[in-house]
């Protein structure tokens, strides 16, 4: 569990908005408390669990603005950093922007959804929440996100 | 479930895309394993299905957190840590060190029986039966598990350290402080402490204590051996 799903468990952290400093300690401390649970997790429902813990943890762990802002994406990449990898940090750096604008919940079913692919079902398990509400904050974070990108793209030109 | 959603812009498809498959720093995941107890996946148990094939050469012990021993076992491709002795706390950085000293202090109720595996034979994980009598055999290490410790209050605590963190956000210091007292009271040894020195530094900062923030800010730092936790404490002072 802990190879296959390591990156799943600090990419939520990271999606949220925990900062690196905490993702590290936060990922460990989940893998830590499905040790313990072990029995509870159901086979074939392990990302879910995972999921609902790192969103239950990220909580208090979440940057908040203005306090703790730096992010290893937003920082300057190194100058011996290949073009591609520049390229793909600045990418993570504008999609955590976006991100950051979501009310925590939208943003929360988002990345659970559009990053982690996880089914409308499985959200609303991670998050327990009914279904129909999964549903709808997932389209209301669809919506915000684009609108978010659209008056970005708007402010590029 | 997208198509029942409103459709994004190809440009934010893209970006979503490329964050999909950011992976963890290595360092940060082989941190994690060495205080889980877990071996790197190139030495990792025959049977699980997450790990890469059995390794050819025998395995070195699964790295053992500081001062103690940490065993680990592989059911159904999903990880079982034992946590013996004082390994649990002394692995962590999230619920540290008081915990830790305190964990430590418990006598242990481990009994582990460690038999030489003949060469050339690989010992590819350590494998633990968490049974209620041990009884020793021959090559298993036979663990009784401790009581539950500290973390296992941890959801309450988070729930004690929420209203901190939304007074923190709506920037109201007092209350602020107010519930990380809350939460000082009821944990004082929680394995969130860390996460409630570090708001409680944040909240004297926004209330202007200055002197008080440096003070804990000071203390929290000697209490800790992690950097990420120095790092945010001088991210915090440094702030505007």
């Amino acid at each position: 569990m802990f190879e296959a799903h390591y990156d799943l468990v600090w990419r939520v952290l990271k999606g949220v908005g925990v900062p690196d400093a905490s993702a590290e300690d936060g990922a460990q401390q989940v893998f830590v408390i499905a040790s313990r649970r072990i029995d509870d997790i159901e086979p074939g429902r392990e990302r879910a669990f995972l999921c609902a813990t790192a969103v239950k943890l990220a909580a208090p762990l979440r940057a908040r603005p203005n306090h703790v802002p730096v992010d290893e994406a937003l920082e300057p990449a190194a100058p011996d950093t290949p073009a591609d990898e520049v390229h793909r940090k600045q990418q993570r750096a504008l999609l955590e922007r976006f991100l950051s604008q979501l009310d925590d919940e939208l943003r929360t079913a988002v990345v659970l959804s559009e990053l982690e692919g996880l089914s409308k079902k499985e959200v609303a398990e991670a998050l327990g929440i009914p279904e129909g509400t999964a549903a709808s904050r997932l389209r209301r974070g669809r919506e915000e996100l684009q609108a978010i990108f659209k008056r970005w793209k708007a402010a590029q030109r | 479930m997208s198509d029942q959603l409103p459709p994004l812009d190809d440009e934010l498809q893209g970006l979503l895309g490329n964050a999909r498959g950011q992976l963890a720093p290595e360092a940060a995941k082989a941190k994690a394993r060495a205080a889980l107890g877990l071996p790197h996946p190139s030495v990792a148990a025959p049977h699980a299905p997450d790990a890469p094939k059995p390794p050819s050469a025998p395995a070195p012990a699964a790295p053992a957190a500081a001062g103690a021993t940490t065993a680990a076992t592989i059911i159904k491709g999903t990880i079982v840590v034992a946590l013996i002795g004082g390994g649990f706390f002394a692995g962590l950085r999230v619920g540290e060190d008081r915990a830790r000293e305190e964990y430590e202090k418990l006598p242990p109720k481990t009994v582990t029986v460690e038999v030489p595996v003949p060469s050339p034979v690989p010992t590819p994980v350590v494998e633990v039966a968490p049974v209620p009598t041990p009884t020793p055999t021959p090559n298993v290490p036979v663990v009784t598990p401790r009581p539950p410790a500290a973390g296992d209050t941890l959801e309450a605590e988070l729930a004690l350290l929420e209203p901190v963190r939304e007074a923190l956000e709506k920037k109201d210091a007092p209350a602020a402080l107010a519930a990380v007292g809350k939460y000082d009271a009821k944990f004082p040894r929680g394995s969130m402490r860390t996460e409630a020195g570090l708001m409680r530094l944040e909240a004297l900062l926004l209330a202007g204590k200055r002197t008080e923030a440096e003070a804990l800010a000071k203390r929290l730092s000697a209490a800790t051996d992690s950097e990420l936790v120095r790092t945010r404490i001088k991210r915090l002072l440094d702030a505007p």
